[in-house]
């Protein structure tokens, strides 16, 4: 079974380090794996519910230890609806050399353990149209720790129906802020593969290492316009 | 017809490079049980309304 997405997730991490920046956050975003991954995503302090889009494209689709294409990268949009600790998403990928197409829906829910471990369950539908059809059930969760400055730690587990396995990522992100807007974020993670990926392999997966910079942009700066 | 203005953005990129001990495969090149080393990188751009 192939998996992944999370692209209505990225949009909402995305967002919600933009939101930190502006708003002074009570945490930051954490991707995983070249991908975002679930987190707590505190609400728009003056609004109840978010409306999220996310575009992204990757040199190599590489998902829980898979490289998904042979050739090629891809292209991902999202969107989804932040209301309070609810987070209906929904997002396409399509390969850029190879014919493929993911769709992946879901739901997550957010929610704090303390004042500094944030935590998220979440579901995601996976259907997959290319040469090969596929399709898979994933629950998800995260937990995320907050207290440090410098140093974030953070654990994504993923389940699969579908192969009847887990997939674990540790991970721990360091964000640099360079200004106001810009931050930069080294960070070193291990997976490890419970038959999620390989039917009849248990233990450690891959060793990854990498870096994210971001760039806010302030809100005056941003115009959607649409013409019919 | 409609104009709205957006309240955050991001842009982003990020690089990443991951050193195989379990399930990293290269497809075309499969053997076995052969792992792979792999690099990638990318860019994204995130609008909350």
């Amino acid at each position: 079974m192939t998996v992944k997405g999370w692209l209505g997730l990225g949009l909402v991490l995305g967002a919600s380090h933009a939101q930190g920046m502006a708003n002074e956050p009570t945490e930051h975003a954490v991707k995983v794996d070249g991908h975002y991954r679930p987190q707590r995503v505190e609400p728009a302090p003056h609004r109840g519910v978010d409306y999220l889009f996310d575009l992204a494209w990757d040199s190599k689709y590489v998902s829980e230890g898979r490289r998904e294409l042979d050739r090629g990268g891809i292209f991902w949009a999202g969107t989804g609806v932040q209301w309070d600790d609810l987070l209906p998403f929904a997002g396409v990928g399509r390969g850029d050399t190879e014919h493929y197409i993911e769709w992946n829906f879901g739901l997550e829910y957010g929610f704090s353990l303390t004042d500094s471990v944030e935590a998220s369950v979440g579901y995601e539908r996976i259907e997959i149209y290319g040469d090969e059809r596929d399709d898979d059930n994933e629950l998800l969760a995260a937990l995320g720790y907050s207290r440090w400055d410098k140093f974030e730690p953070a654990l994504t587990y993923h389940y699969s129906t579908g192969a009847d396995g887990h997939f674990v990522e540790l991970s721990i992100h360091s964000h640099w802020s360079l200004t106001e807007q810009i931050v930069v974020s080294p960070y070193v993670l291990q997976a490890f593969d419970y038959g999620f990926v390989n039917e009849d392999y248990r233990g450690a997966n891959h060793l990854q290492l990498g870096v994210e910079a971001e760039w806010a942009l302030s809100e005056a700066e941003w115009a959607l316009s649409g013409r019919i | 017809m409609g104009v709205v203005g957006g309240r955050v953005g991001v842009v982003g990129a990020h690089l990443s490079t991951m050193w195989a001990q379990g399930s990293i495969k290269d497809e075309a090149r499969l053997v076995g049980d052969q792992v792979k080393d792999e690099s990638l990188f990318g860019v994204m751009m995130s609008i909350a309304l």
